[in-house]
């Protein structure tokens, strides 16, 4: 339980300009200070006691609950921006704080949130997202027109692509676009459990069935039930295992390890896999069967270095996420930092990038902008900040340049090169004279 | 705290091994057994759910009478009108009158008693559902 206040605490806790509550561990409001009663308009007397997803309905609550992530984080976390509802029905954005109140034990018994509304002056405007992709090149509009083409479709999914490159956030558009949006969804890494115990997390167990079974346990797929399931990194799944997914995709059965009873569920597989499937078939480590099966529906997310155009919003994105991260007010990135993301491979993709950007946002003693100097060091050349590469270009015509992608059959990087620049400077002539 | 979490946001599926590992670790804390059990209802788990009800009724049958639905923020309500109105199915009509029969305990009794009736005539010697009615029938 959590002791009730002291009225020399509860002075010091009206006395702050933030606003603050604190909720107990079935998240019932136990306490809401002046502030957060004047800027939400509720009485604490006539929230006590209720749980505080039903009195301020933040967008945050049924995902991604701030609380929650403190809990499982077990650190507090800090500017989340969020919108809530205040008590004549408006809403107001807000940004916040959250952490756990712990027992004497250390166990959880409690969560405190301070608040603030967001104040919308010199913020960074948001970059749109679909289901929080953030891209805007052709291949990556396909992946989401396919996405709402098949909103309707219960059928299974392969997603295809590099490390790094989104697969996760696919399967999650796919998901949150679908009949069973608000069904079950659960995610399953193939590769991070043994054989044992991959046939045991998906169709659960019966108690004596090896070593460890000390009582049943119900799997993934039984839980998953009437709805989706995140199969990633596929091709790393046993192949003794192979064969009985595929009964689950063709009869929707399978018995838990140990158990003879033949259970049935209705659950959409997708799937996800960083590996050549066709290579992985003609060298026996995947099933053919298997393979045509999971890919009704394929997607094949681009790697990073073929969507260039999707640095700088990408690179906006992560700003904008590590500005709240670590509490600054970075608006851009400089020309030369971004001639140099641009003309990066990133075999590591968005992930890559999304860490050069967080190591940048550590390293950046300036206010408002990220400049070269702040990137890591196998990126950049030894150039102090200001000092620009000084560089002959040529004059560059939409002519010639439609005319030399044509000759070249728009392979940008041929280009580039017949035209001795780099391939940032070509995206931004591209950019320029308006060409897709 | 993570059980609860779920809970209160309706996934069943993800609130269910939470609220096993607090009960593990307190096999005496009926108010998670109370919410198991709805949860075991809502994932294809009737008999952990049958189990259970039978377990909190031996032990604090009132705890599920009592309840107060609004201020518990018990999805109970919502749950039978979508079982009755045929929103959400069951694979036999047994199983869905001794769901209905648990989840209405948490509102009327006699609702409740009322469909576990049901479900004995068409399994009379059910011995799990011939318990529970001895056993709110003795409350």
């Amino acid at each position: 339980m959590i002791a009730e206040l002291t009225a020399s605490n509860l002075d010091i806790l009206n006395s702050l300009t933030e606003s603050l509550f604190t909720v107990d561990k079935e998240f019932r409001i136990l306490f809401m200070n002046s502030a957060a009663e004047k800027l939400t308009g509720f009485n604490l007397k006539d929230v006590k006691g209720k749980i505080c997803k039903r009195v301020f309905e933040c967008d945050l609550c049924l995902n991604d609950c701030a609380i929650v992530k403190a809990l499982e984080s077990r650190t507090a976390v800090s500017n989340l921006r969020s919108v809530i509802s205040k008590n004549d029905g408006t809403k107001i954005e807000i940004k916040l704080n959250a952490s756990i109140l712990n027992n004497d034990l250390g166990e959880p018994i409690g969560g405190v949130v301070t608040f603030n509304e967001y104040d919308t002056k010199n913020r960074v405007e948001p970059i749109e997202s679909f289901f929080g992709i953030v891209g805007f090149t052709n291949s990556m509009l396909d992946i989401y027109n396919l996405i709402n083409e098949i909103s309707l479709s219960n059928a299974a999914v392969l997603i295809e692509g590099e490390t790094g490159t989104g697969k996760e956030l696919v399967a999650n558009a796919i998901q949150a676009n679908s009949l069973r949006r608000e069904n079950c969804y659960l995610k399953v890494n193939c590769s991070s459990f043994s054989q044992e115990l991959l046939a045991s997390e998906l169709f659960g167990h019966v108690k004596g069935a090896f070593t460890d079974a000390k009582e049943d346990r119900i799997g993934r797929f039984e839980l998953a039930d009437s709805g989706t399931i995140f199969l990633d990194e596929i091709a790393e799944m046993p192949h003794s295992m192979q064969i009985q997914l595929l009964r689950v995709l063709q009869e929707g059965t399978f018995e838990r390890v140990g158990e003879a009873i033949t259970r049935k569920v209705d659950v959409r597989i997708i799937a996800a896999t960083n590996r050549n499937l066709t290579d992985a078939i003609r060298e026996g480590r995947f099933r053919q069967d298997l393979y045509y099966r999971l890919n009704v529906i394929p997607f094949h997310v681009p790697p990073l270095r073929e969507r260039l155009n999707d640095i700088p919003p990408l690179t906006k994105h992560f700003i904008q996420k590590f500005n709240l991260q670590y509490n600054k007010n970075i608006i851009d990135i400089d020309d030369d930092a971004m001639e140099i993301l641009m003309n990066h491979d990133f075999p590591g993709n968005v992930r890559e990038l999304e860490n050069i950007i967080e190591y940048t946002f550590v390293r950046t003693k300036k206010d408002h902008s990220i400049c070269r100097c702040s990137l890591p060091c196998f990126l950049k050349q030894d150039i102090n900040c200001g000092k620009r590469k000084m560089k002959v270009e040529k004059k560059i015509t939409a002519d010639i340049l439609l005319t030399m992608l044509k000759e070249n059959k728009w392979n940008k990087k041929k280009v580039a090169e017949s035209l001795n620049v780099n391939r940032s400077t070509l995206w931004r002539y591209l950019k320029e004279f308006n060409i897709e | 705290m993570l059980a609860n979490y779920h809970f209160i946001n309706r996934k069943y599926c993800n609130a269910i091994p939470e609220l096993e590992v607090e009960l593990f670790k307190n096999p005496s804390n009926n108010i998670n057994k109370k919410k198991l059990i709805i949860c075991y209802t809502q994932s294809d788990n009737l008999q952990k759910a049958i189990d259970l009800f039978i377990d909190l009724l031996l032990q604090d049958i009132d705890l599920i009478i009592d309840t107060d639905v609004e201020y518990e923020d018990c999805p109970c309500p919502d749950l039978i009108a979508m079982l009755e109105n045929k929103t959400i199915k069951r694979e036999s009509e047994l199983n869905l009158f001794i769901e209905l029969g648990i989840l209405w305990l948490y509102c009327d009794r006699n609702e409740s008693v009322k469909y576990f009736l049901h479900a004995r005539k068409l399994e009379p010697s059910n011995k799990s559902l011939n318990t529970i009615l001895n056993l709110l029938q003795q409350s």
